[in-house]
């Protein structure tokens, strides 16, 4: 897994965002997807779509070698009362230093505490982490009991 | 006896002497019957002697009035009032007093300060409740402007005011006197009332971090009790706007004015839970009310 991808989707989705634009592509790749799907879960973009380069497909194409090159997901901003609903991403591992936490380190980040230098969640934050099960929301870790490597945090 | 000698006789002039039928057979070639019938008559209602009687309006005398009017009646919509006018009307008489509304705000408070009555009227509090603003004089430094008369120098002000429950505000000034200067700011500063949120009364929804100029400024939320430990400006706007427990953090530059002026972008840029749940369309509850009932 490569972060530094996962960086430029930071970078491109806050720039989106400032920009008010309705519609942007990332890469297709598979943890791109699950992002994407994470925070369409948490609400914070609208829609998720694959597409090519030109944009969302109508119906659907399977992914075959002629045209993997060309696959990209297509994403749906969110905007409300003039502002954007995604506003800051951020990555929270990067690639020259790595962060994993636990169970109770992520109890600690939900209730607003200092974990490990990371800072703890602000309202409305929600923190992606890479764990045995997937992509889970920090919540969602704490209901399952397991914990992770930290990736994003959005708000 | 004496008898008074015969009136002079009345001479008119010749500019206003009536048209001859040849003068009228010359404008027909210009006019229309309807146009010559009407302004005929127009001529036949004013009297000779009258139009001989007419002023040319002076080009030389600006302070000519463009009316007739011989100032002997005061008219209520063109005229200011006069202090000297009887305390009844009376029909006829030449100072006549006006209609003066009742101050709603008046509670028999005769020694007002002029800025106090201002902003009352203009911001619809009371002159009680203005006065009872908490205001401070945050910044003050001389500014010159160099023209060609030379430098002139100014005093500059930067004033807050607060109510010390939700309202804060700030303001400028700038005059040639210090007290001029502070109270023109004052002014401003009470003039510029704006609510901002607070989450429970006592602190803000969040930490905030904001860039203005060259200022990085972070306002932090902070738990019940912990109290304003702000640097000195944040401190004094926190307290104005009746907000209890603050942390603050002013990274780069420290300028007082353009902290001052990022803490108040900061006040107003808060994410509240309520656009955040409607923009993500997410049910959004406060755990320490919910969960704990206020106890953590």
């Amino acid at each position: 897994m490569v972060l530094k991808n996962l960086a430029q989707v930071c970078s491109h989705l806050q720039n989106i965002s400032k920009a008010h634009i309705a519609t942007t592509s990332i890469p297709m790749t598979k943890l791109n997807l699950s992002i994407a799907l994470g925070l369409q879960d948490q609400g914070f973009i609208s829609s998720v779509t694959r597409g090519n380069y030109a944009g969302p497909d109508t119906e659907y194409t399977p992914i075959t070698q002629e045209n993997v090159a060309t696959r990209r997901l297509w994403l749906g901003m969110k905007y409300y009362d003039n502002e954007p609903v995604l506003s800051k991403m951020r990555l929270v591992s990067k690639p020259t230093k790595r962060v994993w936490v636990g169970v109770n380190g992520l109890k600690m980040l939900t209730s607003g505490k200092e974990h490990e230098y990371v800072k703890p969640l602000q309202p409305g934050e929600c923190m992606f982490l890479l764990s045995d099960k997937g992509l889970l929301e920090a919540r969602e870790a704490i209901e399952r009991q397991i914990g992770g490597q930290l990736l994003l945090r959005v708000r | 006896m004496h008898k008074r000698p015969p009136p002079p006789p009345v001479t008119h002039s010749a500019d206003s002497a009536p048209y001859t039928p040849a003068d009228i057979a010359a404008l027909r070639k210009h006019y229309s019957p309807a146009q010559i019938t009407s302004f005929l008559a127009g001529e036949t209602s004013i009297a000779r002697s009258d139009f001989d009687r007419r002023v040319r309006r002076s080009e030389a005398d600006p302070m000519l009035l463009r009316y007739l009017d011989d100032l002997s009646t005061i008219d209520p919509t063109l005229d200011f009032p006069t202090r000297h006018a009887p305390p009844e009307y009376v029909a006829g008489h030449p100072l006549q007093p006006l209609p003066v509304m009742e101050d709603p705000f008046s509670g028999g408070d005769e020694a007002a300060v002029p800025w106090i009555r201002d902003v009352s009227r203009r911001i619809g509090f009371s002159e009680g409740e203005v006065a009872k603003f908490r205001t401070k004089i945050l910044v003050t430094h001389r500014v010159v402007n160099q023209t060609h008369m030379g430098k002139i120098q100014k005093i500059y002000s930067l004033a807050v005011a607060g109510n010390g429950n939700g309202l804060v505000g700030i303001g400028e000034g700038k005059a040639v006197e210090h007290d001029d200067s502070q109270r023109m700011a004052t002014y401003m500063a009470v003039r510029n009332l704006e609510p901002i949120p607070r989450y429970e009364n006592r602190t803000i929804y969040g930490d905030v971090e904001v860039k203005l100029g060259a200022v990085e400024l972070g306002l932090y939320s902070r738990p019940p009790g912990f109290g304003v430990r702000c640097s000195q400006y944040v401190f004094e706007i926190a307290r104005c706007a009746g907000i209890h427990d603050l942390s603050a953090r002013a990274t780069r530059s420290r300028n007082p004015m353009n902290v001052i002026k990022a803490t108040m972008h900061a006040l107003r840029n808060q994410k509240l839970p309520e656009t955040i749940a409607r923009g993500r369309g997410k049910k959004f509850v406060d755990v320490r009310k919910v969960y704990y009932n206020g106890m953590v």
